[in-house]
């Protein structure tokens, strides 16, 4: 095999220079895996298999790799950074969103985000129903919302996403002594408990965190 | 699982060795607040200490972040929200202190006991899959065993960011025990 690109290593005779794989990814990797994992590259080019677009390829992934081989476990931090790296190793860019209440289910200022409520969905590797929790990561790549605890693409902005799967928050209504009620999603995050960073955390560019890789 | 246990449970285990009793394979029986403990020579239990032999860089991390001091979160618990693990103190040693409490007295015990990680992921499958934890210790003449299942270690959505990670892993019947870092739990 010849240096293709006049740069890197040298050329190798693939006859005497023992095994090779060669992975064929859909653009130059970006960041955070512009270096080349092969640990990444082994399950990427795998569930990415038969596409030829950036879009088809991160459906894949989250249909093909996601939905079968992962258990969402109110980790979706991991599972968000995972699908980040997956399609950065095959030249995708993508990012993500942190949705979260400010507030807790036991203390809040007035008007605080203190839990957020879902609609019924099927997180994957689990059953459906409705969830309750604090705060949410999920992913951005292509102009879709790619969420992976999920393995939902939905087209628009993280606020629509934001719309889509929440119904309910815990607002708090009086601080000492504490109390809140459940009130519906309104859209748009420019009114009562969804105005950040005053009653609740939005964060663009949260943690990336370390590779988890699938469980099943 | 068909493998002979402890009948009288963790607390009587260590509270009550004379009395311990070895019943007949019936994994029905389980104990009512804490997982159950096993001889630890039964061939099932040595089954479950066998691990891959190279351990994925999750499985690590939970092995590594699992050292600490952890309280239990009942409302965040499947297992009995009675449970008698009230702490534990994973050290990097292989010592795992609990503190335990007695349900009838409300009386705390400590006990130190050993723990090993079992690693079920590799490299290059299926690598994020947690480990599991054997809890040993012995008790009278005999070694006892606590298997525990997928032991995790992170952040947790039901729990505000700021209030650290937590710890969270099964027992024999499925039943997940839910801990938070003692360093953080003031904030619950």
């Amino acid at each position: 095999m010849e240096n293709t690109n006049g740069t890197g290593s040298s050329a190798y005779d693939l006859n005497t220079s023992g095994v090779h794989t060669v992975y064929i990814i859909l653009d130059i990797p970006v960041a955070p895996e512009s270096e080349p994992r092969v640990d990444l590259l082994d399950y990427a080019c795998v569930w990415a298999g038969q596409t030829d677009t950036k879009t088809s390829a991160c459906v894949a992934i989250l249909s093909n790799g996601f939905s079968a081989h992962y258990t969402w476990n109110y980790d979706c931090h991991r599972l968000s950074s995972d699908f980040v790296r997956l399609v950065s190793s095959l030249g995708i860019a993508a990012s993500q969103t942190l949705w979260a209440s400010i507030g807790t289910m036991t203390s809040g200022n007035i008007g605080d985000m203190c839990n957020q409520r879902t609609k019924s969905f099927t997180p994957v590797g689990g059953t459906n129903g409705v969830r309750e929790w604090s705060w949410h990561q999920w992913a951005q790549a292509e102009g879709c919302q790619r969420d992976p605890s999920a393995s939902v693409t939905l087209s628009g902005a993280w606020g629509d996403y934001e719309d889509n799967l929440f119904t309910h928050y815990y607002t708090c209504t009086s601080s000492l002594p504490f109390g809140a009620v459940w009130l519906t999603n309104n859209v748009g995050q420019s009114s009562g408990c969804e105005v950040h960073p005053t009653h609740c955390t939005y964060n663009p560019n949260p943690t990336l965190y370390l590779w988890r890789g699938p469980d099943r | 699982m068909n493998t002979a246990h402890v009948t009288l449970g963790f607390h009587a285990c260590w509270l009550g060795g004379l009395i311990l009793a070895i019943a007949a394979p019936n994994p029905n029986t389980a104990g009512k607040n804490e997982p159950r403990c096993f001889i630890a020579d039964d061939p099932e239990v040595r089954a479950l200490s066998r691990g891959s032999d190279s351990p994925s860089l999750y499985s690590k991390e939970m092995a590594s972040d699992i050292v600490g001091a952890w309280v239990f979160v009942p409302s965040l618990s499947t297992a009995p929200t009675n449970a008698a693990w009230r702490q534990l103190t994973f050290e990097s040693n292989g010592y795992l202190r609990v503190v335990f409490q007695d349900l009838t007295t409300g009386t705390t015990t400590n006990r130190t006991m050993n723990y090993i990680v079992v690693h079920r992921a590799a490299l290059t499958s299926l690598p994020g899959k947690p480990p599991d934890l054997l809890v040993k210790w012995i008790d009278g003449n005999r070694e006892v065993a606590v298997p525990l299942f997928t032991a995790r270690v992170g952040f947790d959505e039901r729990v505000p960011l700021k209030d650290g990670k937590v710890l969270k892993f099964r027992d024999i019947d499925g039943q997940e025990y839910f801990f938070q870092s003692v360093r953080q739990s003031y904030n619950r």
